[in-house]
């Protein structure tokens, strides 16, 4: 879609910016069309950051680099100001300037940098197209709901052309029934465009179904980083523990099930968005995994055949990790110290998990 | 659904507190205050003579002093837009050392009495004050000239306006404003395009403040730019000057006055009436 100096890959961002007032450290490296979520408390850096990619806030220390470009460089005294950068910010609310219509909403980023009426006209067309929102074209902000909003506000952000997209919990404020489908909305725009993209949340399904990697900021510095189910699966953050310590087995969608790349079925509740064939994710939380030596009686659909790797003490109940011969994933189950004790767990022991489908829950992946 | 129903039984409960709160004895001073304000009119509304109304309000000296009224009044509310923006923008945007004191300085001429304020005029743009002998270089006398009476207006009208619209420009916040900047917009199409659409209700009603200000203005004017009819004898000179020798054409002036300030009034009502005034 973006193609500046005869094509090459552009968005490669580079950060390394202080803020003394704010207490914050950061450091950011980002790949050319790569999303990456950036995971924090409330106060952790998550809104600095994103002030400093945008140009909102000045750094006292530190460089920030988008291309070949520098955008600020403290000890040299560069500043680009926000509308020279050509990094977008979608907030979580959609904001839409109430006194111009949709489409002139859409168009304002084409009309600002320059483009003609009648052609910025034309790419707001086609972004409200790509959004399934041509049919608002010609209302007025306040006559639409937050999903429609929101759906506007990411046409207008893509029409302005970003290198870079920032994007803050744009589905926090919005009706749990409208998120889905506005997620699966950016999944479509983000793998489309294939835009650098830097996506504030604190929701494990976003940084599951939108991002390529993860980022964990604790107290204004980045205290972890890697490939999403890494970093989610097997959290070394306290932060990422709390969202995530979660089951993640990846794999790809089918009907009613998830089917591992070593052929094993994980039944259970797939989202709206997740397509047969496609790649998907099922999450489960360990307290939701029953610990058993033999076959279990009853309903539950889900037995997993793994070897005890460790049992990890945590008050009241004891963690269980576990792995499949030969799959990479490592599993949790949290159970009482009463049954732990009762099954007589040792490290190398084979047992069989076992999951009812509707603690599974299956989420489409990047 | 438990928070769905506590929100819903908080809310009963604020309405309740809203009713219960006011005590009766409270009403008695504040019906004693609103006819207070009333009484006055109802008195000179009275004192009308409506016979004789319309031969003296079109009257020569009425209609040159109403004509010049309104022609000094829409000069000075227009300077105080061209002024008075940027001065709330920089007030309510920018930060800088002094700008607690910058505000209140502008705000000075509200509280200033307005023979004050026309002694002030008079030793900067009169002919012995502080830009008086540059001015007369230029070949510009300014004292005694409608001149004076639109500067004097300009003076005591312009915190109306700067007050109005930054409240109007805090309220609207920054928000929208960064959006913008960050779709590429600068500084200049922001304000064109985004902060300036989204205060006018707020622009809108200080203006009418402000003319309604420059309108009644007496004190300034009459210190600063005398009483020469069709030059600078305003509407309000007028009535003080008839009240002397003709009170019928004072009271039937005094009226067409209250006439436009209940239009003003109601045109800020209907907008809302941001700001503070």
């Amino acid at each position: 879609m973006t193609t500046a100096d005869g094509g090459a890959p552009i968005g490669a961002l580079d950060l390394a910016a202080g803020v003394a007032a704010r207490d914050v450290e950061l450091t950011l490296q980002v790949e050319p069309g790569e999303v990456v979520a950036v995971l924090g408390a409330n106060g952790a850096g998550k809104s600095t950051l994103l002030a400093l990619l945008s140009g909102l806030l000045r750094p006292d220390t530190g460089t920030i680099t988008l291309d070949q470009r520098v955008l600020v460089d403290t000890d040299r005294g560069v500043w680009v100001p926000p509308h020279r950068r050509r990094v977008t910010l979608l907030a979580q609310q959609a904001l839409l300037l109430p006194h111009l219509s949709v489409a002139a909403n859409v168009a304002f980023g084409p009309r600002a940098q320059g483009v003609g009426r009648r052609e910025a006209r034309a790419l707001a067309d086609r972004w409200l197209a790509a959004v399934d929102a041509t049919e608002f074209a010609d209302r007025k902000p306040g006559q639409l709901s937050g999903g429609q909003a929101q759906r506007v506000a990411i046409a207008r952000a893509l029409a302005a052309d970003p290198a870079v997209l920032l994007l803050d919990e744009p589905m926090a404020a919005l009706d749990v029934a409208v998120a889905p489908a506005i997620r699966q909305l950016l999944r479509r725009v983000l793998r489309d465009s294939g835009r650098t993209t830097v996506l504030v949340t604190h929701d494990l399904i976003d940084a599951l179904s939108l991002a390529d990697r993860v980022v964990v900021l604790e107290a204004g510095r980045v205290v972890e980083s890697g490939p999403t189910r890494e970093v989610l699966s097997a959290p070394r953050s306290v932060f990422a523990a709390r969202i995530a310590g979660v089951n993640l087995i990846a794999g790809t969608a089918d009907e009613h099930h998830l089917r591992t790349p070593g052929g094993l079925l994980i039944a259970g509740l797939l989202a709206p968005d997740c397509r047969a064939g496609e790649p998907a994710v099922a999450v489960f939380p360990p307290n939701a995994v029953a610990v058993s030596r033999e076959e279990p009686v009853g309903s539950p659909r889900n037995h997993l055949r793994v070897v005890v790797t460790d049992l990890e003490p945590r008050g009241d109940v004891v963690r269980v990790h576990a792995a499949m011969p030969g799959g990479p994933d490592p599993l949790l189950a949290d159970i009482t110290v009463a049954a732990a004790a009762d099954l007589g767990l040792e490290p190398g022991d084979p047992v069989l998990l076992t999951v009812k489908a509707t603690g599974v829950a299956v989420h489409p992946a990047t | 659904m438990t928070t769905q129903q506590e929100r819903r039984s908080g809310r009963r409960a604020s309405a309740a507190r809203t009713d219960a709160g006011l005590p009766g004895w409270v009403y008695l001073p504040a019906l004693i205050g609103g006819i207070f304000i009333v009484l006055p009119l109802v008195a000179m509304v009275a004192r009308v003579n409506w016979g004789q109304f319309w031969i003296l309000v079109t009257s020569e000296s009425s209609v040159a002093a109403l004509w010049l009224s309104l022609k000094t009044a829409t000069a000075s509310t227009l300077l105080c837009v061209m002024l008075g923006t940027p001065m709330a923008l920089v007030l309510a945007r920018s930060r800088f050392p002094g700008l607690r004191l910058a505000r209140s300085l502008v705000l000075l001429p509200l509280v200033l009495p307005p023979v004050v304020g026309g002694i002030a005029l008079i030793y900067t743009f009169g002919r012995q004050g502080l830009l008086g002998g540059t001015l007369e270089v230029l070949g510009i006398r300014i004292a005694f000239t409608t001149a004076a009476v639109v500067i004097a207006q300009t003076f005591v009208a312009l915190p109306f306006l700067v007050l109005s619209l930054e409240g109007s420009l805090r309220t609207a916040g920054r928000r929208y404003e960064a959006v913008a900047a960050t779709l590429g917009a600068n500084p200049t199409t922001v304000l064109r395009r985004v902060t300036l659409p989204l205060v006018l209700p707020g622009l809108t009603s200080g203006a009418v403040l402000a003319f309604a200000r420059a309108l009644g203005e007496f004190g300034a004017t009459l210190t600063f730019a005398g009483s020469l009819q069709g030059v600078t004898r305003t509407l309000p000179l007028e009535i003080y000057l008839q009240r002397e020798t003709d009170a019928d054409a004072a009271v039937a002036l005094s009226l067409v006055l209250v006439v436009v300030a209940v239009l003003i009034v109601l045109v800020t009502r209907r907008r809302g009436s941001e700001g503070v005034v």
